[in-house]
């Protein structure tokens, strides 16, 4: 069993507070991603569990077991780092079979672990090269099976893709999934691509930075991914989670009727936003967020006007930069496939109640009525 | 045309570069194959090809003894410089500690004192610890100058391999002393060769701590020795016996570094490359 539990975690380089108050639980065999902007500490984190660094203050247990003074290697914890860390003048094999041996394990049970490992990531063939001789996705492979080896019951991976091209990136990203299914041990993995928190997470670990750290702790939100997307629990997570990030227009607490929250945009038009808004009162100042994928173009209820400013044509989607009138930020929206919207152009935009989220004056989320579904586009009224 | 003249210019500077290094050596060489009478007058080439000298120079003094002596003080000077030198360089170079720059410079400041500076002092502490006369006395007294280098060369070597390598033998278990031999001695090895072999130039050439250390012919080492060749009477300085004795010393030297300096330039060039 190797399930991490962390209480009250704290870690300050000298005078600087990196990581906060983080409590944690990492189940045994699940897949955690830490994720958050550049400076929040997520790699520190990670080496806090690694044992790389020291814990401040606070207390972390794996497998039940207090490990705030238990070196590195006796945690039962295995890293794979973004730079690979190979040893540049041993053979694939010696790479692999370094832990084994200075545990002093017999010979022969290193060769067989080593090759479990390697018939795993299908790279036998490499076993007596050294790693100059391998390419950027080979090595990844060989820092990943030095982690198999030692049959962790976590394993830790700080970046681990962010030195690979795009393809290959989502090759491995897959590849690390599967292992994840096939070996069974808990996980815990650092990037800074939401893309890879979204797709590989059981939980994800948004952190903060700057002065949140120390207000409000390290840790903004943990949760499912999707739970992260569909309900976040302030500003902060709501922008970083998903790309292009979240629109935000400041408005005004109009009104709610039947619990549903009317909000007067700048330019004076209204909109409501099916979110439970009890605590505030009319006239609070709100802020609302709607994603660029659940804004639709059309006519009806629920319209915002916006003048086009700027276009840019994916293939398979488009997005479109408006301008709405006392907004300073554009608005976004996606559309699927291509789009006739030129510079310029008029356009009324759809903001459904039912994906808009509302935010009050500190930033924090009012709950939004409506449970997430799974579908690609909103449905009009 | 400018282009032909910037080649010869070149190529003669080169050609006077190479005289003025290697001519005395060449001298040497030529003399020491001389005979008699015969070596007071200037040839430039090798006319005969006596060994009489080389012969003589074991004959006539315990030579044998003072090889063996200057190629075990330099052994162990380079073995030990060597091992406090990357020992040394783990702690600078990879242990945060306070008051490691201040380590550092001191370490600079003791390789700038003159030898003669600290002659007397050191020739109290050797015969304080009753190593007069001894190797061992020339051993440790040699470390004064190459410790300095040796700790200087391999932290600055230390510092720059990458700190996820250590890391990661971190999380595989290993110790410091592991951490060192296992994984960074075998990375520094061009380092490790160039920082030794200049160790064991400056042991093998040093003068004037085996002059003042040791009294008897038997314990002096080779630089000291040909320094006190004499020849039959005091009024006649045997040449040819100090010129054979001269090419003895310097061959294996050149040797040496003839040997290791492909692997200096193959370990450099392999070791820029990002592994």
């Amino acid at each position: 069993m190797a399930d991490i539990r962390m209480r009250k975690i704290c870690k300050a380089f000298k005078d600087v507070r990196v990581i906060e108050r983080v409590d944690l639980d990492i189940e045994d065999g699940e897949f955690a991603v830490f994720v958050g902007p550049s400076g929040c500490g997520k790699s520190t984190l990670l080496r806090l569990v690694a044992g790389l660094e020291d814990i401040s203050s606070g207390e972390m247990t794996i497998g039940g077991k207090k490990v705030n003074n238990v070196p590195p290697s006796q945690r039962g914890v295995a890293m794979v780092f973004q730079s690979y860390a190979l040893y540049p003048h041993m053979t694939i094999f010696d790479n692999m079979a370094f832990g084994l041996k200075l545990a002093k394990e017999d010979s022969g049970e290193i060769k067989n672990r080593v090759h479990w490992a390697a018939k795993i990531l299908q790279m036998e063939h490499l076993l007596e090269r050294l790693p100059k001789e391998l390419s950027g996705g080979q090595r990844q492979r060989v820092a990943i099976g030095r982690a198999i080896v030692r049959k962790p019951g976590v394993f830790l991976f700080d970046e681990p893709l962010s030195n690979l091209d795009a393809a290959l990136r989502v090759q491995t990203r897959i590849e690390i999934s599967k292992l994840h299914n096939d070996l069974g041990a808990s996980m815990i993995y650092v990037t800074h691509d939401q893309v890879e928190a979204m797709t590989l997470a059981d939980k994800i670990v948004l952190l903060n930075a700057g002065k949140a750290v120390i207000e409000e702790g390290s840790v903004a939100q943990i949760g499912p991914p999707l739970e992260l997307y569909h309900h976040p629990v302030n500003l902060f997570v709501a922008g970083f989670i998903g790309s292009p990030k979240m629109n935000f227009l400041p408005g005004k607490l109009a009104g709610i009727e039947n619990g549903i929250a009317a909000v007067a945009l700048p330019d004076g038009t209204v909109v409501r936003a099916a979110v439970d808004a009890a605590s505030a009162k009319t006239g609070d100042a709100v802020t609302l967020g709607i994603r660029p994928e659940h804004v639709v173009l059309g006519g009806g209820d629920n319209t915002v006007q916006a003048e086009v400013s700027y276009v840019e044509h994916l293939g398979e989607s488009s997005f479109i930069y408006t301008q709405v009138k006392g907004v300073d930020t554009n608005v976004i929206v996606r559309q699927e496939g291509d789009t006739n919207a030129r510079m310029g152009d008029r356009l009324t935009l759809v903001m459904a109640p039912q994906y808009c989220h509302l935010f009050n004056e500190k930033g924090q989320t009012f709950r939004r009525r409506i449970e997430a579904v799974a579908e690609t586009m909103p449905v009009l009224q | 045309m400018k282009r032909l003249f910037g080649w010869i210019a070149f190529y003669a500077l080169v050609a006077a570069i190479i005289l003025y290094s290697v001519f005395p050596f060449y001298y040497a060489i030529v003399t020491s194959l001389k005979a008699g009478s015969q070596l007071f007058s200037v040839e430039y080439f090798p006319t005969t090809w006596n060994w009489d000298n080389y012969v003589s120079v074991f004959r006539e003094q315990p030579f044998a003894y003072n090889l063996l002596n200057s190629v075990l003080v330099s052994s162990a000077v380079v073995a030990l410089s060597l091992f406090f030198g990357v020992t040394a360089a783990f702690a600078l170079g990879r242990v945060q500690f306070r008051g490691r720059g201040l380590l550092l410079m001191t370490v600079l400041g003791v390789s700038m004192f003159p030898q003669v500076a600290v002659l007397s002092g050191m020739f109290e502490l050797i015969r304080g610890f009753g190593l007069y006369n001894n190797l061992l006395g020339l051993v440790i007294s040699y470390m004064i100058f190459t410790l300095p280098f040796t700790v200087w060369v391999l932290t600055t070597f230390m510092r720059d391999l990458p700190k996820e390598l250590e890391e990661a033998a971190i999380m595989d278990g290993a110790n410091p002393w592991e951490i060192i031999v296992k994984v960074f001695m075998p990375l520094m090895w061009p380092a490790l060769v160039t920082t030794g072999l200049l160790a064991f130039i400056a042991a093998w050439n040093e003068f004037l701590f085996a002059l003042t250390f040791t009294l008897t012919n038997t314990q002096r080492t080779v630089p000291v020795a040909i320094a006190l060749i004499s020849g039959a009477s005091q009024y006649e300085l045997p040449w040819g016996n100090i010129m054979a004795a001269s090419v003895i010393v310097t061959l294996p030297v050149v040797v040496l570094v003839l040997i290791f300096q492909r692997r200096i330039v193959s370990g450099l060039t392999a070791g820029a490359v990002k592994g």
